[in-house]
């Protein structure tokens, strides 16, 4: 193992020179305070997107100005149109985009400017199950942890816990490609859980998962949710988005259509009826 | 601050996602492993009680290899000169660098920063030539046919293992030296310079220049030096090691540039599927369902203007490359002539194979939609095959320009059209086999995710097909060319119209197996 680390404390010291890049631009951020006061009590402001603008090489401009805050301890369901910018916030929210405009603050840590710190906060499901596919479901797990110097003796309860949870135990040396989505889209949340996250990033977490996995995770995260997490979910499933979610924002052409708990959506449409045809009727105008 | 730890289990991963697991762990990779290292110890084994044959094939081939004034150092100095080319068109296109959606997605959406995946990257590239070796016993049986010597078979898989990586370490290098340091232009300059310089001191010294060489050499003699009897065991070994130097250097590099990198640099795969896929989409009118299916999968891909400029590029570079050669080495003698018509025509056979797996691969994916709201699928399986039919007569017309301008013998280019029955035939074979195999394992009616593995690799295995129909098609063509004019002006004009009923009657039955066979069985 002597050359690995000869070749990389090399480059440590080749890395000194600097290497500018002309073009390289440079993010407007917007420092926004950490802690904000709601009446009588102090809210820790868990996530901040502000003035979020995003456009696509070919001229898409997925996002116009977005802005939105969650509060720790909320669960926060991102409901939208497809190619609204549901996805593309949330890329942007882990560093996985880099916004045209605007920035994003985790418990205060900037994505952009201190991507690391930030993310270590932070857990990911992406919208579609991609994994390693050749690994099997415990490398996977093992690896994922491994990256958060989170040793695997500290969570294998946890990890126990959750794998029989999503029924995967039988699985665990299963490789993945031999995986149907529903199990891949398992394994990937177990990932995000047993990082034990302080913010959790879900990009339709239930898509493909059968009805108890669905109960399981939706029982986890109000758990980790309890203790103090928080969570940021994107789904078509506005049944669950009603029942689950704390607090619910309206995504459509790139812009916050509106923000509040179901309740308060309900009452700014004047519907009485379910967060569907709330929905409807806000993304149609 | 790189931290060791995380690259290293970064590495460790990659390497095992990559290179460990796929041989080790599939039951695919488990048999070719075993196949590969039974085939080269029973072979290792003949060589030790002398029952192997005392000629080997590099024996056979090196009279042919000196007609063309070729020897070791001058066959490393071509292929540097094609990593220089590779080069250049790395520069040019000058895209971000693609990872697979996993390590785009899933990986740096974890606390690590990119340079420390970047370096995890290169080393698992460095390493994953070690680590794959077992797994590249084929290549060491190669070797070990081609040479008669076991150890020099060991040694040709690493330096086909050396140059495999070199060419992955040079895209990545130069993708971030474009990005990181913005002088694109001015290394595609230096680059071409440097090709330009090499190509005319070899043109005026008639031979193979050194300046070629300059920047790729030891990785490029690192495949070729094990193969001559000329260099000595050791100074093989020594040329392997400074190539996997070369290659440590150039990831030195390329890791110091991918200091501070930009997310934006980096873009999953998927992304260039998406652009393969739009840039792909035509313009169709309204029409019959037979017009409309020939101008998607036929006219759409063979008259679009990306298809047309590629092939004239193919063909101007063919034809310098011809010309360039006859003043390089003058019109081939007998033995140089027996040699081209068995090399070439095999290299650019394999070129159409990986052509027309991506063909089939790309159109076959769409199967289940063919199947949802095509009512007779024949139109689907003409246009298919003719699109594979004008590609093997693509393929004719670069080699057989190339070789006219070279052998001095313009006559060849009247068998062009010798290639189109010929083509069609093949095509046909090939898509019978795999449109059967799926139909008979009733992939339609389960999945609408396309052809699965089995039909991949059977599609590998029918490519052996369209190899031999190209070079006995080339064989003939050779062969007549000696031939009056008008016995070969009237053989083509008959390939072209035997060619019309030959694919209207393939795609007649091709189409009801396409269309039929999994519903009635």
């Amino acid at each position: 193992m002597f050359y690995p680390y000869t070749f990389i404390l090399l480059i440590n010291v080749l890395s000194r020179v600097e290497i500018t890049n002309s073009s390289s631009r440079r993010n407007s951020e917007i420092n926004y305070f950490q802690i904000s006061r709601h009446g009588d009590h102090c809210l820790v402001n868990a996530l901040v997107l502000a003035d979020l603008h995003k456009t696509y090489p070919g001229g898409v401009r997925a996002l116009r100005g977005l802005s939105l805050t969650i509060n720790e301890g909320e669960i926060y369901g991102l409901i939208g149109p497809n190619g609204a910018g549901k996805s593309t916030t949330l890329k942007i929210t882990v560093g996985l985009l880099k916004p045209d405009k605007g920035g994003v603050l985790i418990y205060g840590r900037s994505v952009m400017k201190n991507r690391v710190e930030a993310l270590k906060l932070t857990s990911y499901v992406p919208e579609n199950p991609v994994v390693f596919k050749n690994l099997t479901v415990k490398e996977f797990l093992r690896f994922i942890t491994g990256l958060r110097n989170i040793r695997w003796e500290e969570i294998a309860d946890y990890a126990e816990y959750l794998v029989e949870g999503f029924s995967l135990s039988e699985k665990e040396n299963t490789m993945l490609y031999q995986l149907s989505r529903g199990m891949l889209q398992k394994v990937l949340v177990t990932a995000a859980f047993l990082v034990r996250p302080k913010l959790m990033v879900m990009d339709e977490p239930m898509a493909g998962m059968d009805p108890e996995a669905q109960h399981f995770f939706k029982k986890e995260v109000k758990r980790l949710v309890s203790s103090g997490a928080t969570a940021l979910i994107s789904s078509h499933l506005l049944d669950m988005v009603e029942r689950f979610c704390t607090r619910v924002g309206i995504i459509n052409k790139g812009r916050l259509v509106a923000e509040g708990t179901v309740e308060e959506i309900k009452r700014i449409a004047s519907e009485e009826s379910s967060l569907e045809e709330v929905f409807l009727k806000i993304i149609k105008g | 601050m790189t931290r060791p730890r995380i690259v290293l289990h970064i590495a460790w991963y990659l390497v095992k996602n990559r290179a460990i697991n796929p041989f080790l762990k599939k039951r695919s990779g488990q048999i070719l492993l075993v196949l590969m290292t039974g085939l080269f110890l029973i072979n290792s084994l003949q060589y030790l009680v002398g029952a192997a044959q005392s000629r080997t094939i590099l024996d056979a081939v090196r009279p042919y290899l000196h007609g063309l004034g070729l020897d070791h150092s001058s066959i490393a100095v071509l292929i540097s000169g094609f990593l220089i080319i590779y080069t250049i068109y790395t520069l040019v296109r000058g895209k971000p660098i693609y990872l697979r959606e996993e390590e785009y997605e899933v990986l740096l959406s974890q606390p690590i920063s990119l340079d420390e995946f970047m370096l995890a990257n290169i080393i698992s590239i460095l390493v994953s030539p070690l680590v794959l070796a077992p797994a590249f016993f084929g290549l060491a049986l190669f070797g070990m046919v081609f040479t008669g010597d076991p150890i020099r078979g060991v040694l040709v898989m690493f330096g086909g293992l050396i140059l495999l990586s070199g060419a992955i370490m040079i895209e990545i290098l130069f993708k971030l030296a474009v990005r990181k340091t913005g002088h694109k232009l001015l290394l595609i300059i230096m680059f071409i310079a440097l090709l330009a310089a090499g190509i005319t001191h070899s043109l005026i010294a008639g031979t193979y220049s050194l300046i070629l060489g300059i920047p790729y050499m030891p990785i490029a003699a690192s495949l070729v030096y094990p193969f001559s009897k000329s260099v000595s065991l050791a100074s093989a070994i020594a040329v392997l090691l400074l190539g996997y130097v070369e290659i440590s250097g150039l990831s030195l590099v390329a890791s110091v540039l991918s200091r501070r990198i930009d997310i934006e640099d980096l873009s999953p795969r998927s992304i260039v599927n998406i652009k393969l896929v739009e840039g792909g989409v035509p313009r169709i009118r309204y029409g019959s369902p037979r017009s409309i299916l020939y101008s998607y999968l036929f006219t759409s891909r063979i008259l679009g203007s990306k298809h047309l400029l590629g092939l004239t590029v193919l063909l101007s570079v063919a034809g310098l490359a011809g010309l360039a050669a006859q003043r390089l080495l003058g019109v081939p003698g007998d033995t140089g002539i027996a040699f081209i018509e068995f090399f070439i025509p095999m290299m650019i056979g394999m070129a159409l194979y990986s052509l027309s797996s991506h063909v089939l691969a790309m159109d076959l994916r769409c199967y289940w939609l063919y199947r949802t709201y095509v009512i007779d699928m024949a139109p689907v399986a003409g246009a298919i095959i003719s699109k594979l039919a004008v590609n093997s007569v693509e393929a004719a017309a670069i080699m057989l320009l190339g070789l006219s301008l070279y052998m001095n013998k313009i006559r060849l280019l009247l068998m062009i059209p010798y290639y189109l029955p010929a083509g069609i035939a093949g095509a046909a074979l090939q898509l019978i086999t795999l449109s059967y195999l799926a139909s008979k394992r009733q992939v339609i009616r389960e999945t609408t995710a396309g052809i699965y593995s089995v039909e991949g690799l059977t599609a590998v295995l029918l490519e052996v097909i369209v190899i031999a129909v190209f070079m006995g098609v080339s064989s003939l063509a050779f062969y007549l060319s000696g031939q009056p004019l008008p016995v070969l002006v009237a053989g083509g004009i008959i390939s072209i119209i035997v060619s019309y009923p030959l694919l209207r009657f393939v795609e007649r039955i091709i189409g009801d197996i396409m269309t039929y066979y999994d519903v009635l069985i």
